[in-house]
């Protein structure tokens, strides 16, 4: 249920990055689209922590549902991008799509199904809104 | 009762339709004296910065609590 919230929210994010509040100024405009730019990958990253937290145990041993080996990859990836986001929050479309590249790569089969709702989310965003202006 | 009851319909309907404009007229009001609740430029730059603070901090409390066995 959570994790259909969260992604509602995500793609909340869609239409609210398209109308920026027409009272911000163009620097705050860039930090207001460069937010739902950071919302959209610390999303992702909150439902993979969320998901290692998940045990199942069909088959048999015991599992996490998203591997600590997956997380690792979805948190590295994101530290990275927020990291440089922060640095420089004008550049955020370019960080991010860096970040969801390195997932598509290095995320096994089983960490890009159960992720693929939110990656899509994402990649989404930055596709249409990380054009000329950063998003 | 059904007379009654088509009766009942009739009036809620009439109220909806006096009401609901009045509400919104007073919720629109409310929001243009409040500038509409739009952000300022200083609590986007602050939302952001926390943003992004709550996600690393967030990654970094993961790691500590699954150390990485190859590193």
């Amino acid at each position: 249920m959570k994790r259909l919230i969260l992604l509602m929210a995500l793609y909340a994010l869609i239409p609210a990055c398209a109308k920026t509040p027409p009272s911000l100024s163009p620097t705050g405009t860039r930090f207001y689209q460069a937010d739902r730019g950071v919302v959209a990958i610390g999303t992702v990253q909150h439902v993979a922590i969320d998901l290692n937290r998940i045990q199942v145990c069909d088959p048999q041993p015991c599992h996490a549902l998203l591997s600590d080996q997956n997380t690792r990859i979805v948190v590295d990836a994101t530290t990275t991008a927020l990291t440089t986001i922060k640095a420089a929050p004008s550049g955020w479309a370019a960080a991010e799509t860096t970040a969801l590249e390195r997932l598509a790569a290095q995320l096994d089969e089983a960490g890009k199904k159960e992720l693929a709702a939110y990656l899509d989310a994402a990649r989404q965003i930055v596709t249409t809104f990380g054009g000329a202006n950063g998003g | 009762m059904e007379d009654s009851t088509g009766n009942m319909a009739g009036l809620i309907v009439q109220l909806a339709a006096i009401f609901v404009p009045i509400v919104q007229q007073i919720i629109r009001e409310h929001a243009d004296a409040n500038d509409g609740d739009l952000p300022t430029d200083e609590q986007v730059i602050a939302k952001f910065q926390s943003d992004i603070d709550m996600y690393l901090a967030e990654g970094a409390s993961w790691r500590v609590s699954h150390p990485d066995s190859d590193a």
